[in-house]
């Protein structure tokens, strides 16, 4: 099994884990497409700490999605297991997942996915309303804070349809952080961007993994080795190598 | 202040406010179709029952020779009695318009009218009670006769006497009589003096009881009747006949039963087609918050939490499409009840409805659709989320060609209308629910398209089929049969003369038929036998009864005996026939076997003729020449028809009843078209981004319009076949349902080609409309956009 050790090394989770912030172990999953069995993923082992920002990179249909999935509990293993912050993602219904992943992870998606009918701060406060985690006083600040933080308060009341698509991907991840969750996913971030605005999202994703979040980042960007802490490749559905891969 | 999830759907729901109307219509039409039925339902049924029973509807009404004063006082002092009163009436008396035209009218004068009871008619114009010399004409008398005014000069003629002029003094209403214009009928009151100036010096014959107690209690009427009779002959007067209505039945009680039946089923089906709707309407709202409901999930969003949000778009869409259809189904409901008043003889006075029954409507009318929307709701909202993040609608529902698809690609048709078929079998589940709405529509359409049919056919053409002579006329009492037979055969045009003995009698306690004794010879007499068979030449002391009298006698069937009273005295009749008529009780028999019955041996009191041609025109000729014929052979007739008239008043009968179908048939036309308009319109937007691919790739507007035609089409055939399917066995349960509710028999099964014809055009109609405009609208928007679309 991979093991990585975290770069810099991490402060401690805000949910007081001990050992790795992510552990997936032999994880397979399979699709079944018409009357033939697809096997995205095959018996994959990895772990992640704190404070680590690891890119998994792979070609198209890898399985790099998939993997980034089943860290985020959005989809399930069809064999082996998932713990993330200390929990075994294979033991929450799909509603107590839910709920789960709107404390534990924030989700950045490649086109955004921002919510078309609500505004860039309503955005933001969704999840907070949704974990029930932040006093309703205090969600349009705390909205407002995490915007002023990816550069962009001053767009708070603007729908996604008047923004570019580096702003929204902005939102997306101050939505992400809206309950500072211990880990944050991010599928291809970059990937509808322009290369000046990708590099300012990599930067910020750079950022709160400094801070200490556990960021695991799918990407087709080249030279990304360069700006994250680790990269894992994937290839037909198996880790092929990994970067500054240290034995716990 | 809103939370941020309320806002959503408040934004969700302004952006897209089409669907959003949408599902407030199929709701509303949930809402609309309830309250007005039950409003209807309940308002029509209350006051006709308020204003029949408030009229003191006769209890029962005896036929009496030798009537005289002292044996109405016997009568009155029977235990039981509440009241019982006198009443001439006048048979074959006719009276002129001021146009000229003469009508027949029933002509009855009371003692008193100050002090009557029974059936006592309310004044409605005018004076009331009529001054002597003067009419007052029934309000809901047919014609012309409805436009004479008070003051206005109408011709009175009775049988044997002289024309009079009387004033016409104003109008009355009488809830307890079918309503003249639905009869063919016209309805005068006068008084006693006044009947005797037109010549009707009788003493009166009929007598009339208004039981006390329970009244509505029919053993009871029939003991007070039975010992009122046997009061009457101790007191030296005979009873001819008897007459016990159901008690609190109106005399179209039977049609209201069947109205409200079709109601109830008309309700029925307006819900289920609302709540298909519904499901149609929201599944198509749900389609493009698929991915929304993902990302909801990803940031943590609980099933409950997603539903809770769209339940309040529920509660609010709910909430309107009670208020509208709530608003519009009283309306249409009061409207209905007014014509069904119009139709019973009486006057909505009272359109309040309890608050229990409004809640009732608006419960009933939501929680059908309500439930269902729920159940959609449920559904789209427990997708996990990487179901719904992976939800690319086209790529997930791809499926390899097969059955009709792989068919017409196996002949090398054209790729374009090969791809149209495909996208209709593409997503099986909303093809199934949005032909299944149409299908049922459509079966619904057709059903009572069938129904309408069935019901000319049993109501009308049955009807004339099985006594298709075109001119009949009454005498005032029997004749010899070769002189009245011998007199209409002198009628120029004339093919066939036939004599008939009409004659009340009672069966049972106190169930009064109509005898028809016919000439059994006849080659025109046709019943429509549902069990047993007609009467043959050779029949002796045979009856073919009506399957209304079969299911009003218990025991009455075709090889039992049946006992009749006629002029006092019981016959036994054997039974060998039950034929289906919309007449209610009556009786064939052979005639010289009643005639014998009656002590009249070799006679008849109606005459019966087929002329040569059939047009309005011959048969009018027909019917004065034979007046002058008989005339001329000292025969007096009190009663004429002809045909026209027979069809005219069958006609009317069933007004009621194809307004009712053609409301449904109306529904069907809107759900359908809703739905499969919807359905249509979301399979478009929702391959959006593949009609910006086929525009990329070189597609021209009019083959995007073919291709979205061509699934529209497949749509539409598929629903039609499938509601020709359905409309079989709908139309035989309607006629099973409606027709043992209205006439103890179904309705004669009939295929309405004009309504099957008329509901492929309509689909066609409608898959083009329905397909033409989403296509036109995507085919406008930049290939960029729609590529760029969500």
């Amino acid at each position: 099994m991979a093991r990585f050790v975290a770069h810099p090394p991490p402060p401690p989770p805000s949910d007081q884990v001990c050992g790795p912030m992510v552990r997936v172990s032999g994880a397979t999953r399979t699709y079944r497409v018409g009357t033939a069995v697809f096997e995205a993923l095959s018996g994959v082992d990895v772990t992640a700490q704190a404070g680590e920002f690891v890119a998994i990179v792979g070609r198209s249909g890898s399985g790099k999605s998939t993997l980034l999935n089943l860290i985020a509990g959005i989809d399930q293993p069809t064999a082996g297991r998932v713990e993330v912050a200390g929990t075994d993602l294979g033991e929450l219904s799909e509603n107590r997942l839910a709920a789960w992943r709107g404390r534990t992870v924030g989700v950045v998606f490649q086109f955004f996915q921002l919510l078309p009918t609500l505004t860039v701060a309503e955005n933001v406060m969704l999840p907070m309303e949704l974990s029930g985690g932040v006093p309703a006083g205090k969600r349009r600040p705390l909205a407002m804070e995490l915007l002023d933080r990816v550069g962009i308060s001053g767009l708070a009341d603007k729908l996604p349809s008047m923004m570019s698509g580096g702003e929204q991907q902005r939102a997306a991840i101050a939505r992400a952080l809206a309950n500072d969750p211990p880990v944050l996913v991010a599928d291809e971030p970059t990937g509808n961007l322009d290369a000046t605005t990708g590099d300012a999202v990599l930067e910020l994703l750079a950022t709160l993994a400094a801070d200490g979040t556990c960021v695991l980042m799918v990407t087709h960007e080249r030279d990304i080795a360069e700006r994250v802490s680790r990269t894992v490749t994937l290839a037909d559905g198996r880790i092929v190598r990994d970067t500054e891969a240290v034995p716990c | 202040m809103l939370n941020v999830r309320s806002r959503k759907v408040l934004r969700d729901l302004r952006l897209q406010w089409g669907r959003a109307v949408m599902v407030v219509v199929a709701m509303a039409l949930g809402v609309v179709g309830t309250t007005a039925i039950s409003t209807s339902y309940y308002v029509a049924k209350r006051e006709q029952r308020d204003a029949f029973l408030g009229s003191h509807p006769v209890s029962a009404t005896l036929i009496v020779d030798g009537l005289t004063p002292q044996a109405l006082a016997a009568a009155r002092a029977v235990p039981g009695v509440d009241t019982a009163e006198t009443i001439i009436e006048s048979p074959g008396a006719r009276i002129r318009l001021p146009d000229g035209e003469w009508i027949p009218v029933d002509l009855s004068a009371r003692a008193d009218y100050e002090t009557t009871t029974i059936a006592r008619p309310t004044p409605r114009t005018g004076a009331w009670p009529p001054p002597s010399g003067q009419i007052v004409i029934e309000a809901s008398s047919d014609g012309g006769i409805r436009s004479v005014k008070a003051g206005d000069t109408v011709e009175v003629e009775t049988p044997g006497s002289a024309t009079q002029s009387l004033t016409v003094a104003g109008t009355a209403s009488d809830p307890s009589l079918a309503p003249g214009w639905v009869e063919g009928a016209a309805y005068g009151f006068v008084t006693t003096d006044t009947m005797a100036r037109l010549g009707v010096t009788a003493a009166p014959r009929e007598l009339r009881l208004l039981v006390g107690g329970n009244r509505l209690d029919r053993s009871q009427v029939e003991a007070v009747t039975a010992a009122v009779t046997a009061r009457l002959t101790m007191a030296g007067a005979q009873v001819a006949s008897i007459d016990v209505p159901d008690p609190g039945a109106h005399p179209h009680q039977d049609i209201m039963k069947g109205m409200l039946g079709l109601e109830l089923l008309f309700g029925g089906l307006a819900l289920a087609l609302s709540a298909l709707l519904t499901v149609t309407v929201v599944s198509a709202l749900l389609s493009g918050q698929v991915r929304q409901i993902g990302t909801l999930k990803a940031v943590g969003a609980r099933t409950g939490q997603i539903v809770g949000g769209y339940a309040a778009m529920v509660v609010l869409l709910g909430g309107v499409a009670c208020a509208v259809g709530w608003t519009l189904g009283r309306l249409a409901g009061l409207a209905y009840a007014d014509f069904v008043a119009t139709f019973m003889n009486f006057e909505v006075a009272d359109t309040g409805m309890p608050v229990w029954l409004i809640a009732a409507q608006l419960l009933t009318g939501l929680a059908v659709p309500v439930l269902t929307m729920g159940a959609v709701l449920l559904r789209a909202t427990r997708i996990t989320a990487a179901q719904a993040m992976h939800d690319h609608g086209a790529v997930r529902a791809a499926r390899p060609a097969a059955g009709v698809a792989a068919a017409l690609s196996a002949r090398r048709l054209p790729r374009l209308p090969l791809m149209g078929v495909r996208n209709a079998f593409r997503r099986r589940g909303r093809l199934i629910l949005a032909a299944s709405a149409l299908a049922i529509a459509g079966g619904i359409f057709m059903a009572a398209g069938n129904l309408t049919t069935g019901l000319e056919e049993t109501f009308v053409d049955s009807e004339i089929n099985s006594e298709p002579y075109d001119v009949t006329a009454r005498t005032d009492r029997p004749y010899p049969v070769d002189r009245i037979t011998a007199a209409a055969g002198t009628v120029p045009g004339v093919t066939r003369v036939e004599g008939w003995l009409t004659a009340p009698a009672t069966a049972g306690a106190a169930e009064t038929i109509s005898l028809a004794g016919v000439d059994t010879a006849s080659p025109v007499l046709d019943l429509a036998i549902l069990d047993g068979r007609s009467l043959t030449p050779a029949s002796r002391n045979e009856i073919v009864i009506s399957q209304g009298l079969a299911g009003d006698i218990p025991g009455a069937r075709v090889g039992t005996e049946l006992t009749l009273q006629i002029a006092g005295k019981a016959t036994t009749w054997r039974i060998v026939g039950v034929a289906r008529t919309v007449r209610g009780g009556i009786g064939w028999v052979p005639r010289d076997d009643l005639a014998g019955a009656l002590g009249v041996p070799g006679t008849a009191n109606t005459v019966r003729v087929v002329t040569t041609n059939h047009d309005l025109s011959t048969v009018k000729t027909t019917q004065d020449a034979l007046d002058q014929a008989l005339a001329s052979s000292a025969v007096t007739v009190v009663g004429r028809s002809t045909l026209f008239d027979t069809r005219q008043i069958l006609e009317e009968h069933k007004v009621i009843f194809n307004v009712l179908l053609d409301l449904m048939a109306l529904l069907s036309v809107i759900v359908g078209g809703i739905g499969l308009a919807i359905t249509l319109t979301v399979s478009v937007v929702e391959r959006t981004r593949e009609i910006g691919i086929l525009r990329a790739i070189g597609s021209t507007t009019a083959k995007l319009l073919t291709l979205v035609g061509v699934e529209a089409a497949v749509t539409g055939a598929v629903s039609w076949v499938l509601a020709l399917i359905l409309a079989g066995p709908a139309t035989v349960l309607f006629d099973q349902l409606f027709g043992n509710l209205l006439l103890n028999a179904p309705i004669a099964f009939a295929v309405n080609g004009w309504m099957i014809a008329a509901w492929l055009a309509i689909v066609t109609v409608f898959c083009a409309v329905a397909s033409i405009v989403p296509a036109r609208r995507a085919a406008a928007m930049t290939v960029s956009s729609t590529l760029a679309y969500e």
